[in-house]
């Protein structure tokens, strides 16, 4: 195998495995979520919210998978 | 709305247009690769000012925004009507969101949050316009020829020859182009990727988020005046949440140096939080760019779906750096200074 | 950083362009929205406040009208109580007049019977006490003293009682 082809193969393996806490953890957050909306219908407005926010920071690992995908496949070190 | 018979019938019109396509014009994924580049493309150079497609979008927005602006508030009225009543339902929504996230403080950031919600939202969707990231110009480097004298714009190399009289080229229109490029970069491919492609898809509108200078300032913008707000509220105190040397200096070793690193973690949180506002706008825009082009180049109705995921993406990531940015704000300004990791935590 | 496209110049771009929209929005859209919507709830809150007041003014109306309609109709029912009642009385007054006055004529009529009938038993026994004496005279022949026969027949029938005496 080639550079190259280690490179892409790093690339891919950076976001591949990243997103696969990223994706447990926000399918825990949007059922927690529901489950919360569906006891408490009238707090749903707040829960988005908070839901949005608790997601976005199991989001941020995704992010940083992505980062360094796109710094390896970009040959950016 | 799977019994609508008008809604197959528009399906399945929507297939044989895309099997019609994909028969008579093999366009190749290759074409892909040519529109993709992390940093933007330069269209044209202003003075010494390197113009590009995210920049000439964002101008796009600046005037579209300000327009609205002026002409939803030229006359105020007390019974609102047109556009101001428009523009006053976005603002009231947006009070009611800020204030169930920064609480009474509500309206000392809402300048700051509601411009990057709009702004952001903006930025986003002008990327979607239909268009945007595909309809541009084939820009060739120094190794290709180009030729104007003739009234068209040519580019050529050891192997093809293209021209077009407006220079102005859809992705995928020239097919004789991306075999060029795609034999280039086969040439290249021991050295790896090639490393200056010589000869580029320019887009003229691309969407400002997938430009990392802009979620980058943004974010810059927010953690500052995040800071600046700690401050205005608390004074030199606010500054204890990152060096808080108080217990130490007292004698207190045990306590005082988890005080001490407890700062630390707080100041690589803070600083971290820079990048995790850029990456995350530009990270979802890119990638949502990237893969609505794939899909175009895969298939025709493919894109559909992920269309209306990256409708949805835009307005989330505008809706989540602007409540990320009221929430630190209000950790930022709540009384108790030295928090720990909490901040995270709480929100 | 190069390769991600980080650009001092495009990134001073971004960030004057987000400052100049910052202030030309808070001039434009965020200090005229917001003292309009304030302006807004002020006027609603005083419309609402006057809503209020002229609704309790208006209960307060109703509540007198209708005491006074109240009071009118107890009047009104009582003037005809009282009309009723007054009328009865009269009734009352005129069917007592009417039977004092058929008492009366009773009275009077059964007076004159009796009258007329002791009358005429005085007189039959007049006629009764001539006839026996006149027929005495006759038995006997002789002339009895007129006096003392009376005296006699009248005891006798005093003694015989008719049941009615004169002048009873």
């Amino acid at each position: 195998m080639d550079a190259e082809g280690a490179r892409l193969i790093a690339a891919a393996f950076a976001i591949g495995i990243a997103a696969i806490g990223p994706g447990i953890g926000i399918g825990l957050i949007a059922s927690g979520a529901l489950q919360a909306m569906g006891r408490n219908p009238e707090a749903a407005g707040t829960l988005t919210t908070t839901m949005f926010i608790g997601i976005v920071f199991a989001e941020a690992l995704a992010i940083f998978g992505l980062v360094i995908s796109l710094l390896i496949g970009f040959k950016i070190f | 709305m799977l019994k609508n018979p008008k809604l197959w019938i528009a399906i399945i019109a929507l297939f044989a247009v895309g099997v019609v396509i994909k028969l008579f014009f093999p366009f190749t994924t290759q074409a892909v690769r040519a529109s993709v580049a992390v940093a933007p493309e330069v269209i044209f150079e202003l003075g010494s000012f390197p113009v590009t497609p995210t920049i000439l979008t964002m101008v796009l927005v600046f005037i579209l925004l300000v327009a609205f602006a002026f002409f939803s508030t030229r006359k105020m009225e007390l019974v609102p009507s047109g556009m101001q009543n428009v523009m006053e339902t976005i603002i009231e929504q947006l009070i009611g969101l800020f204030e169930s996230i920064a609480g009474p403080m509500w309206a000392k950031f809402f300048s700051i949050t509601a411009t990057i919600f709009l702004l952001v939202l903006l930025s986003n969707y002008f990327g979607l316009i239909p268009g945007a990231g595909s309809i541009g110009f084939i820009k060739v480097g120094a190794e290709t020829h180009t030729d104007v004298q003739n009234g068209q714009v040519c580019f050529q190399n050891e192997t093809t020859h293209a021209c077009d009289p407006s220079g102005i080229f859809v992705l995928g229109d020239a097919p004789s182009f991306v075999e060029t490029y795609d034999l280039y970069t086969k040439a290249q491919i021991a050295k790896g990727i090639a490393e200056e492609p010589h000869a580029a898809f320019v887009p003229i509108l691309r969407a400002p988020s997938s430009d990392i200078n802009m979620p980058l300032a943004l974010a810059l913008i927010s953690v500052f005046m995040t800071q600046v707000y700690g401050m205005q509220k608390q004074g030199l105190k606010y500054w204890t949440r990152f060096f808080s040397f108080g217990r130490l200096l007292k004698g207190d070793i045990a306590f005082g140096l988890i005080d001490v690193f407890v700062g630390i973690v707080e100041l690589i949180s803070e600083i971290f939080k820079i990048v995790s506002f850029t990456f995350r706008l530009f990270g979802n825009i890119f990638a949502g760019e990237v893969i609505l082009l794939i899909m175009a180049f895969l298939f025709a109705i493919l894109p559909l779906p992920f269309y209306g995921l990256e409708f949805f993406v835009a307005f989330i990531q505008a809706f989540v750096f602007a409540v990320l940015t009221a929430a630190f704000m209000r950790i930022a300004t709540a009384e108790h200074g030295g928090g720990g990791h909490e901040g995270e935590a709480h929100h | 950083m190069e390769k991600l496209g980080v650009n001092v110049s495009w990134l001073l771009a971004q960030l004057i362009n987000f400052i100049l929209i910052l202030f030309i929005l808070r001039l434009l859209v965020y200090k005229p929205v917001l003292n309009m919507l304030a302006t807004r709830k002020q006027k609603i809150q005083e419309s609402l406040a006057y809503a209020e007041k002229v609704q309790a003014d208006a209960a307060n109306q109703q509540k007198d009208f209708e005491r006074k309609l109240d009071d009118a109709r107890r009047e009104a029912q009582t003037a005809a109580a009282s009309a009723q009642q007054a009328a009865e009385k009269e009734r009352q007054r005129i069917l007592a007049e009417a039977q004092e006055e058929a008492q009366k004529i009773k009275e009077a009529a059964r007076g004159e019977l009796d009258y007329e009938r002791k009358q005429m038993v005085s007189e039959l026994r007049q006629q009764v006490v001539d006839l026996s004496v006149l027929g005495a005279q006759r038995v006997i022949g002789a002339n009895l003293d007129d006096k003392k026969s009376r005296q006699l027949v009248e005891n006798f029938l005093n003694e015989m009682d008719f049941g009615v005496k004169a002048g009873a």
